[in-house]
């Protein structure tokens, strides 16, 4: 696949010309769609509060048994891949992969027994990987560590073998488009505020690799993702956070104009090496100590104190930058009206997770009024859902 | 000098193993069977050295006795300068490494040298880039907007290319050194690939909002090229498609499709 190659490679020239030579009024964005976020835009135009109950049918393509709509989501994370479609009834399809993997010889014997038992696996560099959840649970049998593709948000650098896997995994994600580039929206980190990292090589890899499987990619900054699955009632408007495991994603959004976004790379991840540290354990059992359906509202003994501890150190951290950030920006758009804040991604999915992003919310005088705080109807399958409307919506 | 049977045993030299590899025959067990052979009788290789050792000694006594005193000074001559022929050979071979790996620890200090100045460039060029990113910024309009900031230009430094180079080096110029220059060596070369990856690492970068410590570099664009060109190469062995994927249904997303749409079309 030549094509793949060139596309990535094409695409990393173009954006880093246009980011080299981008001046203060070309408002490109290298970071989502600015020409179709523009479309949508006139924020002087008053928008009449009609509620649309017509159900709007989006192209639909036969093939054989299965009649499904054109477009697809997918929100590429650290910690986990999910991608998206809509059936014929109009329901939301999902697959999800976890993004980890880990190596170990190879034989006939351990591939005959990775079938058997329905793991996945991909032979790299004479080793066989194990993609996904079993990847967890062999690393315990191990005691190793899983390899993860990505880090907090982006692919990672220090993964040589991150590429070829990532490949693999979206092609079992997203099978074949429906018809030639069929239109895919997928997920990016926003710019972040405290880390130095790349986005443009990551938008790149994956436009790439989406290319490559025959789609047309367009990438979607997180947080304007869950604007688009969440905030529909409130046409747009408001604040969505996607709370994942290498970071949160936050997009202020006026009428689906994206006014404010950034992101800051802590998140599930973060926690966990925090959790782990005080307490002298691993990360990962920080990590199932989290997952294990505690609630931080009442935490229980040293271990759970801990995680509520960073839970709300964390969540300070995010309301204190959406303030500063919306504070300092002298293009913010006026919300005559108060706002909703909802939240999602793994990392929002912790027992007491409202009530204490509301605790803190009292303690910060925060810039706009807000008249609701809630979380995602599906938590983890917001971001590629809102991929999803994203793709729908141009799909025609 | 060639293995010879007879003639002056003392300035020649004979390869008793070599010998015996040429003259040894190959069979088969099968074939031996086959000839009835039930079993063999096995001399090993150690077994038959001794064996020429004990011989060569026996007929070296009998003919030292039998010698004349003229000859027994020639021999004690030959002997001596053939001796001192060989701690010559030995010595200049000796020099030539000695000055092999003299060079090449030029070579390498040389190219730590190069690969400093290109990190002070690259450094240097980074500031120029982050201080006009910062003004960038500064005076954009809207930051959603705002794009990010370009890689910079990077020195064309392989590193991997690099520490192949010195790896080999290192492998040989350690074959033959006085090992009390290994360390000396190693430290070298862990200065060296220090000093690389340090070239690589701080080649591109991006400019504007480092406020924080954590810095995560990406790779140079000739690496993301390379990564893209091996990934098309081969076809990768895998049981992904005999293997079901975490599946799942979510609400509808009609109602925001519906809202997206007009609210679009009222905006146009
Ligand atoms: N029930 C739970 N309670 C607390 N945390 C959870 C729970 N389930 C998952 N998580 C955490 O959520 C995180 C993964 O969330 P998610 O899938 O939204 O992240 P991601 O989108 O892959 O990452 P990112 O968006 O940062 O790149 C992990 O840190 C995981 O530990
Ligand atoms: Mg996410």
């Amino acid at each position: 696949m030549g094509d793949f190659a060139d596309y990535a490679r094409k695409d990393f020239d173009k954006k880093k010309n246009v980011v080299a030579s981008a001046d203060k009024n070309d408002q490109k964005d290298v970071q989502f769609n600015v020409e179709d976020a523009k479309s949508f835009s006139a924020p002087e135009v008053a928008v009449p509060d009609t509620v649309v109950n017509t159900e709007v049918t989006a192209p639909v393509v036969s093939t054989g048994d299965t009649a499904v709509a054109l477009g697809r989501g997918l929100d590429v994370g650290t910690a986990n891949l999910v991608s998206s479609f809509q059936d014929a009834s109009g329901n939301v399809n999902l697959k999800i992969q976890r993004n980890a993997f880990i190596d170990i010889d190879c034989d006939d014997y351990t591939r005959n027994m990775l079938t058997r038992l329905g793991v996945q696996y991909v032979v790299v560099n004479g080793r066989m990987v194990v993609v996904g959840d079993p990847a967890f649970e062999l690393a315990n049998i191990f005691n190793r560590n899983t390899r993860r593709p990505m880090k907090e948000g982006m692919i990672s650098p220090d993964e040589a073998d991150a590429l070829p896997i990532e490949k693999m995994l979206l092609e079992t994600l997203l099978e074949q488009p429906k018809t030639p580039g069929e239109i895919c929206y997928y997920s990016v980190p926003a710019e972040p505020i405290d880390a130095d990292m790349n986005v443009v090589y990551h938008q790149g890899v994956f436009g790439g690799l989406l290319k490559g499987l025959g789609y047309e990619p367009k990438p979607l900054v997180e947080g304007h993702a869950v604007v688009f699955s969440e905030l529909a009632e409130d046409d747009f408007t408001g604040i969505g956070i996607s709370c994942g495991g290498g970071m949160f994603n936050v997009c202020v959004s006026y009428k689906s104009i994206p006014a404010l976004s950034f992101s800051t790379s802590r998140g599930g991840d973060w926690i966990d090496r925090n959790v782990a540290s005080v307490l002298g354990i691993s990360s990962s059992r920080a990590c199932g100590l989290k997952e294990k359906g505690i609630d931080i509202t009442n935490p229980n003994g040293r271990e759970e104190e801990a995680v509520e501890i960073y839970y709300r150190n964390l969540i300070a951290y995010t309301l204190k930058n959406i303030k500063e950030r919306f504070e300092s920006s002298s293009s913010m758009p006026k919300f005559p009206d108060p706002i909703s804040i909802v939240c999602a991604g793994g990392t929002s999915m912790i027992g007491g997770f409202t009530e204490v992003f509301k605790q803190e919310f009292e303690k910060i005088n925060f810039p706009m009024d807000v008249k609701e705080i809630r979380l995602a109807e599906d938590p983890l399958y917001s971001v590629s859902k809102g991929c999803l409307v994203a793709a729908l919506s141009e799909s025609v | 000098m060639k293995p010879q049977r007879d003639g002056d045993w003392m300035s020649s030299s004979f390869d008793v193993p070599e010998a015996l590899q040429k003259r040894v025959s190959t069979i088969a067990v099968d074939d031996l069977a086959k000839r009835g052979m039930r079993t063999v009788k096995v001399l090993d290789k150690a077994a038959i050295l001794s064996l020429v050792d004990e011989a060569v000694e026996q007929v070296v006594a009998t003919r030292l006795q039998n010698l004349d005193t003229e000859d027994r000074d020639k021999i004690r001559e030959e002997a001596k300068s053939q001796f001192k022929k060989l701690v010559a050979e030995r010595n200049s071979h000796q020099k030539e490494k000695q000055q092999a790996y003299e060079d090449r620890i030029e070579n390498l200090r040389a190219q730590a040298v190069s690969l400093e100045e290109k990190l002070v460039q690259a450094e240097s060029a980074k500031e120029e880039f982050a201080r006009q990113a910062e003004e960038q910024t500064e005076a954009s309009a809207s930051e959603v907007l705002n794009p990010a900031v370009a890689p910079v230009p990077n020195p064309v430094i392989d590193s991997d290319q690099l520490k192949e180079v010195i790896k080999e080096a290192v492998a040989e110029a350690k074959g033959d050194t006085p090992s009390s220059s290994d360390a000396q060596m190693e430290g070298l070369k862990a200065s060296i690939d220090a000093l690389a990856s340090k070239v690589t690492s701080g080649s591109s970068s991006r400019g504007s909002h480092s406020t924080g410590s954590k810095v995560i570099e990406p790779p140079t664009e000739e690496a993301l090229v390379a990564l893209f060109s091996k990934e098309t190469g081969e076809k990768i062995e895998n049981n992904l498609d005999q293997v079901e994927v975490k599946n799942a249904k979510a609400g509808g997303v009609s109602a925001n499709l519906a809202k997206l749409k007009n609210l679009r079309k009222e905006t146009e």
